[in-house]
């Protein structure tokens, strides 16, 4: 008995072990898919890549390096997954009270992250992943806007997956900007004065006046890396609904295990969340009359979008 | 045996195995909790609310009934848990489930807080949205207890966006994303909540927010429990001393 337990344990030690390499990941991957539901949106808040190069002795600028190579593998196997969106918190506005030599490490790390992305052996490129930028990317330098707007062109055509990288961002200045649009919108007679969760939702950054697609506006899923059990300003409002992982790890040290876990955790929660956004919908239903957009906001929104991507393919000084 | 059979049986035997170290970690971690709790009571850290001036407090409380459908023990079990979080320290403490069934319930917790409001000196009052915060007086520690529904969440968003735009009360013309948050911040209409939570204690099977107001959740701590029964007083302070000594990195 004692030898069939230590036999046992010890398989699932080298299992373990060996799924940090890429076939065992596949494996693990492919039977979550085949035994149930797998979340399509995820979000990610990337925390914790100081506090690692900290237990490592490592400097800082390593754990940003290394949480930089952690998303992109993460790309790599994210269709995989089954994932079609991923939102991941990358900097936040706030961020930029940090001494001013890390926040140009992480100015300077993002416009190589970027470089190498538009090259066509990136994983984004051979995963057809179509990369988007959310936040006030004025407030980064010029180089970084005009890399992010030229990628966002590039890969504007793709349909393999949805990358949505949250940069200089904060969900406040995201939903304030939203409702300053439409009071903007509805004073210049571009948008019917009919104004409710919809409308206001297709001019945040995952809304379609900006470029989004409908899967953008709601993650099945929000994960927090390193412990800490707060949303931190990212997608107050899209997360309504959203399962909450928070996990232990810190972020360069994610991989798909730790997915695996999440995903788990995901289906076991699936039924109540669905039972709860059907009451919320009940509720709202009953309080207001309509939530659905007349055609003739949708064709001024469809306009909205337009003149965005016109603007965006100007920043990327005619690329595209 | 068709290829196809071994597939589903390869794939099924590593699913198991992972659900199976899933469920080993998941015990590892409830084994972790418990542990950190006890030396937390051993150490008898009491979390002293007065340190924060104004303590505020959340509770998300979905699903009230039980199975055997009565929602009387989840009222008394909630009403209990706010008289704790009073005399922790809490000034504010905010009830919201997606349903707006808590606000038809209003009656049945105040009523049940009276009777569970053990120490002379903490007055709890349950109101509707929105009544103004009671005063301090000499050493009354004085509470009150707010119920909100889903209106007061994204739909207050919605309302300020009405109020600011064509004829709204408070139409200006064109604004900037500034002139918003500035007017958010003063809250002309008194809609929004009035602090950010210090802590929010979600009541649920899943770990959801349920559209819980978005504005002013950016840096709350969020303790999830699966139901209202799981609840202790201890568990509660270890959760208000996590909240009040999270360390807060520079918007992280």
């Amino acid at each position: 008995m004692l030898v069939e337990w230590t036999f046992g344990l010890l398989v699932v030690v080298v299992l373990v072990v060996l799924s940090r390499g890429r076939p065992v990941r596949k494996l693990v991957l492919a039977a979550l898919r085949y035994s149930g539901d797998c979340p399509k949106h995820v979000a990610v808040i990337m925390d914790g890549n100081r506090r690692w190069a900290r237990r490592k002795s490592m400097a800082f600028r390593d754990g940003h390096r290394r949480g930089g190579n952690t998303m992109v593998e993460f790309l790599t196997w994210c269709r995989d997954a089954d994932i079609s969106t991923i939102t991941v918190y990358a900097f936040s506005i706030e961020n930029f009270k940090r001494p001013k030599g890390e926040v140009d490490y992480i100015m300077d790390l993002a416009i190589q992250n970027v470089e190498d992305m538009l090259q066509p052996w990136s994983a984004v490129h051979k995963e057809r992943i179509r990369v988007r930028f959310w936040g006030e990317m004025d407030m980064v330098p010029k180089t970084l806007r005009v890399l992010a707007a030229k990628l966002t062109c590039v890969t504007s055509k793709y349909e393999g997956a949805s990358l949505n990288i949250c940069f200089a961002y904060t969900s406040r200045v995201e939903i304030a900007q939203a409702i300053a649009a439409v009071t903007n919108a509805i004073s210049d007679g571009i948008v019917p004065d009919e104004v409710n969760e919809e409308l206001l939702a297709e001019f945040l950054e995952s809304g379609t006046c900006r470029g989004g697609l409908k899967s953008d506006g709601w993650p099945d899923v929000l994960i927090r890396t390193s412990g800490e059990t707060r949303l931190s300003d990212f997608l107050l409002w899209q997360s309504a609904f959203s399962h909450l992982a928070f996990l232990r790890v810190m972020w360069p040290d994610f991989n798909a295990f730790h997915y695996s876990r999440v995903v788990l955790s995901y289906r076991r929660a699936k039924a109540d969340m669905d039972k709860r956004a059907a009451r919320y919908q009940e509720y709202m239903r009953r309080k207001h009359t309509s939530q659905a957009l007349p055609h003739e906001t949708k064709e001024a929104l469809y306009n909205i979008r337009h003149m965005y991507a016109n603007n965006l393919a100007t920043t990327a000084a005619g690329s595209c | 045996m068709s290829l196809y059979r071994l597939r589903g049986l390869v794939l099924g035997a590593v699913f198991l195995f992972v659900w199976t170290v899933d469920w080993l970690l998941r015990c590892l971690d409830g084994l972790k909790q418990w542990l950190d709790q006890l030396i937390f009571d051993y150490k008898r850290s009491t979390v002293n609310g007065c340190l924060v001036e104004s303590l505020h407090v959340a509770i998300i409380c979905e699903d009230l009934e039980p199975k055997n459908g009565s929602s009387e023990l989840g009222v008394e079990t909630l009403a209990r848990v706010c008289c704790w979080c009073s005399e922790e320290g809490a000034k504010l403490i905010t009830l919201y489930d997606g349903s707006g069934g808590l606000a038809e319930l209003s009656g049945a917790i105040s009523d049940s807080v009276k009777r569970q409001t053990a120490s002379e000196h903490v007055k709890i009052e349950v109101c509707n949205w929105k009544a103004k915060l009671p005063k301090d007086s000499s050493n009354m520690i004085t509470t009150s207890v707010r119920i909100i529904t889903p209106d007061f969440g994204r739909g207050a968003l919605v309302n300020y966006t009405r109020a600011l735009a064509g004829n709204g009360s408070l139409s200006k013309g064109k604004i900037s994303f500034q002139d918003v948050v500035k007017t958010l911040d003063e809250d002309p209409l008194q809609i929004l909540l009035e602090t950010e939570p210090d802590l929010l204690l979600l009541f649920a099977e899943s770990r959801t927010l349920g559209a819980f107001p978005p504005w002013q959740i950016r840096l709350t701590q969020i303790k999830h429990f699966r139901s209202l029964a799981e609840m202790t007083r201890s568990k509660l302070r270890y959760a208000l001393m996590k909240a009040l000594t999270s360390e807060k990195r520079f918007g992280r």
